[in-house]
């Protein structure tokens, strides 16, 4: 009996201790991401309590579909407590609506370091922030540099290089033509802000250009006649990103229009080819640069339970030692205004030429382009699909997209009559 | 003294009782996993829900909308339309090709054992798994178009998955390689079930192979058939997994790949070129317009299983 006692009280001592290392505990936050390649940077957080009393666990879901069908699920189960969420307002709207994304500010972070650019992306309908943005992207012109020795400079260089290349035996633009998300996200914008112009992709998202402008219709006019020339693939419709990336990574293919993402060490076209060099440039048209934005920012879950944790999260975020980190572990672009130090030329240049030489105008997240159903992002994908399949001209397209627009009451449906 | 215990029960209610307790199991199961699921897809059609946030009822509406809106009737005949096809192309296959593999199986063969686990290798594989190794097959630069443009019997690659003349069938006959070995063990179990008297029957009465296959196998292959008919039809009409893997939910080129399977899901989640229309309320209409299109096919087979019995 006296052992019987002694074992109790042994027992009962250790699940108070127990109980007490439970109070001190971390707080372990879930969080839901497309973006395998920031886990490194999650682990060193967590290895050395970056955020004092918190633990972020990351659980990754590739492909922006597959991360937005988890989120979607899950959060009847009012999981996750944080998610990285896509820009623009037409992403973050539904889950406004469902009151599970709410305003950074009704926790009080201070977003005082970012610039209205970054946090154009994260901003609803109503105005107000819902995250804090974190990674910046660009979108241009990405080549083999194995395969291509020396930039273009104007379209008259860039199509005697597709020429050149094409006796070569190479394919010198390879089209992913299968991905919705990649021919209105990246192919579609890359071009607006290569070949149209500032002004006019300033006026369109504020109704006063028209997308069956000139100048709309001639950049894909133009970009048409490449196909019609050889100068892509020979089947766009049957390829789709990873064999986009693979014609190039090999250098049976030259150049393709994508995002830097795609020229971080995480990018699977290093595993492809680990002495892989790639260049980027703007489309070399007359507008001639590159389509930056904010392109993820965190959001978090107004009803989890965990609010104080949350918090902490969210201002580690707004703070210079993150963006440091950012840079360093993920090699990409913060989105945050701190000055830092990066000992990495990749970044560095495509932080210029995002800070000097970006499409002012940003219409794949403009509100009044993707309010309606079906958006401007939806019209783009079908429209540029159809232009590739030799189903429409670019005229056809333009015509498309802005009468569908006008008929949603588009903001510049007045000047656009059709 | 022996004095035997009389039991209070029938040998009739013990082996009743019996029988009840066998099923009760499977019972369970299926109406835990299957029929409470379809049960509450009734109740979700009347909401307007996406997945999360507050539900509307809207009564009838999703239904109305289907049928009556012509955005929604356009797409939904069209993947009625291009599921049936998908259909016909995969038991079309099934039914020629898995009969004739079944056939050669059934006959002494050397090494035939191993050509049976060849053939049904594949149908345990995973349909991920499947979806890939077969999307690299088929792409312009992957083996099937080297292999062909070596021989000489093309000039450019064929874009398979990015035709619209195309792209179904050659998702319908990935699927017919996954089950292939499915349907031959099906067959050619109901070849081996043939009486031999019967066949020896025949060639006493001077029937050549080709005779006694047509006289005597096929005819008692033909539940066969319909067991394998009906299984693949209810399959093929409530899954899309290879499509879904490999085109995503647009279904493209153009939505000449959308069936049923991917319909429903874009209208459950929406699809990637953004769309912010996801409804689980319509998502549970298509889903239970498919049960009511596809019912008469299960209702035909238990019916014969009856009657069998």
């Amino acid at each position: 009996m006296k052992l019987l006692k002694t074992t109790l009280i042994a027992a009962t001592a250790a699940a108070t201790l127990a109980t007490s290392g439970m109070a001190l505990a971390d707080t372990t936050l879930e969080l839901y991401t497309w973006r395998i390649q920031d886990q490194e940077l999650f682990d060193y957080i967590n290895e050395n309590n970056l955020i004092p009393g918190v633990k972020i666990h990351a659980n990754v879901y590739p492909g922006a579909d597959e991360h937005e069908t988890k989120l979607r699920i899950d959060f009847q189960t009012n999981r996750p407590d944080l998610y990285h969420a896509k820009a623009g307002t037409a992403w973050i709207q539904p889950w406004i609506d469902a009151g599970v994304a709410a305003p950074v500010t009704d926790l009080g972070v201070d977003l005082s370091d970012f610039s209205d650019a970054a946090l154009f992306g994260a901003t609803g309908a109503d105005g107000k922030v819902y995250g804090v943005p974190f990674v910046m992207q660009m979108e241009s012109i990405l080549y083999n540099k194995a395969v291509v020795k020396k930039e273009p400079k104007n379209l008259k260089e860039l199509e005697k290089l597709f020429a050149d290349l094409k006796k070569q035996g190479i394919t010198p633009l390879h089209v992913d033509g299968r991905d919705g998300w990649y021919l209105n996200q990246v192919l579609h914008e890359a071009v607006l802000a290569g070949m149209t112009s500032d002004d006019w992709a300033q006026k369109v998202v504020a109704g006063e250009a028209c997308f069956t402008d000139d100048v709309y219709v001639n950049a894909w006019e133009t970009f048409k006649s490449w196909q019609d020339k050889g100068y892509m693939n020979a089947t766009p419709l049957a390829d789709d990103y990873g064999a986009m990336r693979t014609g190039v990574a090999l250098g049976t293919s030259a150049m393709m229009i994508d995002g830097i993402w795609s020229a971080t060490p995480a990018s699977p076209m290093f595993e492809i080819d680990p002495s892989l060099e790639l260049g980027y440039m703007a489309l070399p048209g007359k507008n001639n640069k590159v389509y930056g934005f904010m392109d993820g920012y965190i959001s978090y879950n107004p009803n989890s339970e965990k609010q104080d944790a949350i918090k902490k999260v969210l201002e580690f975020y707004t703070t210079k030692e993150f963006s440091q980190l950012f840079a360093e572990k993920v090699e990409a672009i913060p989105a945050s205004s701190h000055k830092i130090s990066v000992d990495n030329d990749r970044v560095n240049s495509a932080a210029a030429l995002i800070g000097k030489n970006a499409l002012p105008a940003l219409p794949f997240f403009t509100p009044a382009l993707n309010s309606g159903e079906p958006t401007y992002q939806q019209l783009t994908a079908a429209g540029l699909q159809e232009l590739l399949g030799g189903k429409t001209t670019a005229k056809e397209m333009a015509e498309k997209i802005q009468k569908t627009l006008n008929s949603q009451g588009y903001v510049g449906a007045a000047n656009c009559a059709m | 003294m022996n004095e035997q215990k009389q039991t209070r029960f029938s040998y009739r209610t013990i082996k009743n009782f019996q029988r009840t307790l066998l099923l009760l199991p499977g019972v369970l199961l299926y109406g835990i996993f299957n029929f409470t699921p379809l049960m509450m897809m009734v109740p979700t059609s009347l909401l307007d829900w996406p997945g999360i946030g507050p539900k509307e009822f809207v009564g009838l509406d999703n239904f109305k909308k289907i049928l009556g809106n012509e955005y929604y009737r356009d797409q939904l005949l069209n993947a009625l339309s291009q599921n049936v096809l998908f259909f016909i192309v995969i038991i079309g296959t099934f039914l020629v090709i898995g009969t004739s593999l079944a056939l050669l199986l059934s006959f002494k063969t050397y090494g035939r054992k191993y050509y049976q686990i060849i053939y049904f290798l594949p149908y345990p594989m995973a349909g991920a798994a499947v979806a890939y190794l077969l999307n690299l097959f088929v792409n312009p630069r992957g083996p099937l178009n080297a292999i062909m443009m070596q021989f000489g019997l093309i000039d450019s690659p064929i874009p398979f998955l990015g035709s619209e003349d195309t792209a179904l069938t050659t998702l319908a006959l990935f699927y017919s390689w996954h089950r292939m070995g499915f349907a031959i063990m099906l067959i050619l179990s109901g070849i081996l079930a043939v009486r031999i008297d019967l066949l020896e029957a025949s060639m006493l009465d001077g029937a050549n192979r080709w005779q006694s296959i047509k006289n005597v196998v096929f005819p008692v292959l033909g539940p066969a058939f319909i067991l394998i008919t009906v299984i693949i039809m209810v399959d093929v009409f409530n899954n899309a997994d290879y499509t879904l893997l490999i085109m995503g939910a647009e279904a493209g080129p153009f939505r000449s790949t959308d069936i049923m399977g991917t319909f429903l899901y874009r209208s459950a989640f929406g699809a990637s070129a953004a769309s912010s229309d996801a409804n689980f309320g319509m998502s549970a209409a298509i889903g239970l317009i498919t049960t009511i299109m596809i019912l008469p096919a299960a209702l035909f087979l238990a019916l014969k299983n009856f009657r069998n019995k």
